[in-house]
């Protein structure tokens, strides 16, 4: 019994692993994650030992620098992996086989994504012994683990879309990563500089800060959900000291739908230019 | 089966193909020729449903391609003019993922390869990877690869450009096998002494609009009018040439360097014959071969004609 794929998950899966490239890429990426995990490992465990700190603590702050470490290489390889995707079957010259095929350009979209989807889950499993380390040290439950997990995939799934998008409406994948990469850095550091400019200009420390709502689609807003307390306090602090949002809604529940709603868009321009009856092209 | 009438395709104000009409009928292959930019490509690629028209229509099988476009990739099989493989996976992988991709059964896909693979001559290749194929190889499993699907209609785009000659002659066998299997095909190429081999119909395409369009025996007599008679006598061959000139209907006589006459003769079949009884009366002819004109000489006609007429 084989269970249904889509027939481009499939190929793109049997192509990736079978190439020397995936195998590295997990590596290294365990290698950096794990080298600078035991480093700070190390050094908190050292300051324990000079009676700064518990052990429950140094277990917390090693989940926290692992959450962001992992967020930032996770943030950091999913345009790479992504933008690619369609570029690269234009390069080969095997665009046009493809979308002569029963497949709809909704499903290449789809099965693309869910390539390029499958080797950051792939690199997020592989990076779960680190946390057992966690799991020793304390302090922190199962369930934040596996929302961090879940934030992770949002995130990728989010900037993924982002990179479809930019490989679908260029020729090249050199502009579709110069592309992805630009807007990734502009929403992660661009914008937060940006936020940080207007709060200096704008904000005197009373009432509502309008620069805050811009932080709705910068990629760790999502991170509220693991870190409420911090995260909350952060947006109390753009807001007069006061939570902008009325009872259970959190600011992350509304980040959350605004970055789906522009990731939606883009699968939407995608698959629109995957569509070759609805992208005009000079042939010969 | 297949229906093009009045297409047009503009991009902006240059119009690449311009209000072209013809029919392929069933089981016919029909040769598409022209030179680069006349709108072979344009043509064919509004055909395989990847480009719209910007008026006219094309219908295969009474269905316009236009109106459901998927529904009718599963009636066609398309191989571009460039094309690229996937080199990492094996033959049967590439051939299977096409299959599945064209909505058919990975089963019967499975089942289907074999043959294919037959067909084409790469029954040997089967798990070898795609990367170690040569050209020819490749071009070959492309071929399989818009079969994998069983359409009715093959649109292939210059399927023999870059291939060497033998792997030329064996792709002409193949398409002829797929003629005999029923297949409509649509081929476009360069190499026209081969499309008069092997193709039943030819259109003639240049700068977007097709002059000439048909089965070829009509073609070429539609456009050569005049034919060449090769005639080699065994003696006398001056006294012979001299002779022909005075018969009526023919226009000039030349003496080719193996010593043969070429004579440029105005007339039907029965007049060739006559000619060919007097000539006979008079000299001892050794061979007597009319020399129609071939679809190479009616192609540069064609397209001389409307590059002057453009520079005019």
């Amino acid at each position: 019994m084989r269970i249904p794929i889509n027939p481009l998950l499939a190929k793109e899966l049997r192509l990736r692993m079978r190439t020397w490239r995936s195998f590295a890429m997990v590596s290294l990426y365990l290698l950096v994650l794990g080298g600078l995990g035991l480093a700070f490992y190390a050094a908190i465990t050292q300051s324990i030992r000079h009676g700064f700190g518990d052990l429950v603590q140094a277990g917390r702050q090693l989940f926290i620098y692992l959450a962001m470490l992992q967020f930032g290489l996770v943030f950091f390889l999913v345009p790479g992996i992504t933008a690619g995707s369609i570029t690269n079957e234009r390069e080969r010259q095997t665009f046009d086989l493809l979308v002569c095929t029963q497949l709809t350009p909704f499903g290449i979209i789809r099965g693309k994504l869910a390539s390029a989807l499958s080797i950051v889950f792939l690199l997020i499993l592989a990076s779960l012994p680190l946390y057992s380390i966690v799991f020793l040290l304390g302090g922190v439950a199962l369930s934040e683990v596996i929302t961090l997990f879940v934030i992770f995939l949002f995130t990728a799934l989010i900037y993924a879309s982002f990179a479809m998008m930019f490989s679908a409406l260029f020729k090249r994948t050199m502009a579709a990563i110069v592309a992805s990469y630009a807007l990734s850095l502009f929403l992660a550091w661009g914008l937060a500089m940006l936020v940080a400019a207007l709060l200096g200009i704008f904000y005197r420390g009373t009432g509502s800060f309008f620069g805050q709502w811009l932080l709705l689609v910068h990629p760790a807003a999502t991170l509220e959900w693991l870190f409420p307390v911090e995260g909350g306090e952060l947006i109390s602090f753009m807001n007069g000291g006061r939570y902008p949002l009325p009872g259970f809604l959190r600011f992350w529940h509304l980040a959350a739908l605004v970055q789906a709603a522009l990731a939606s868009l883009a699968l939407f321009v995608a698959t629109r230019a995957v569509n070759p009856l609805q992208a005009g092209r000079r042939s010969g | 089966m297949i229906r093009v009438n009045n297409l047009v395709k503009q991009y902006g104000s240059f119009t690449a193909v311009n209000n072209i009409s013809f029919e392929v009928s069933k089981g016919a292959i029909f040769g598409f020729v022209g030179p680069n930019g006349a709108g072979k490509t344009t043509t064919m690629r509004i055909m395989a449903t990847l480009l719209t028209a910007t008026s006219g229509t094309i219908a295969i099988a009474n269905r316009p391609v236009s109106r459901n476009p998927r529904e009718m990739r599963k009636l066609i099989g398309y191989m571009p003019d460039f094309f690229g493989v996937y080199d990492d996976l094996r033959v049967s992988e590439y051939l299977e993922f096409y299959g599945e991709a064209s909505g058919c059964n990975l089963a019967q896909v499975r089942s289907a390869i074999p043959s294919l693979l037959e067909l084409v001559g790469l029954e040997e290749k089967r798990s070898h990877f795609v990367n170690n194929l040569s050209r020819g190889m490749k071009q070959r499993l492309c071929l399989a690869r818009t079969l994998v699907h069983q359409p009715e209609v093959l649109i292939l785009d210059e399927p023999a450009s870059g291939l060497d000659p033998r792997a030329r002659v064996e792709l002409r066998n193949i398409l002829k096998e797929l003629q005999r299997m029923g297949k409509t095909i649509v081929i476009s190429s360069h190499i026209l002494a081969e499309l008069a081999q092997l193709c039943t119909h030819v259109g003639i395409i240049t700068n977007g609009v097709m002059p000439v369009c048909g089965p070829i025996s009509e073609i070429l007599a539609q456009v050569s009018g005049e034919a060449l008679l090769e005639v080699t006598v065994l003696e006398d061959a001056e006294g012979a040439r001299i002779w022909l000139l005075e018969q009526q209907g023919v226009r000039e006589v030349h003496q080719t360097n193996t010593g043969a006459l070429e004579v440029f003769f105005e007339g039907d079949k029965q007049a060739q014959a006559s000619l060919l009884r007097a000539v006979a009366g008079r000299y001892m002819v050794a061979s007597f071969i009319p020399r129609t004109s071939n679809l190479e000489e009616v192609f540069m006609q064609l397209t001389e004609v409307t590059g002057s007429a453009d520079t005019n």
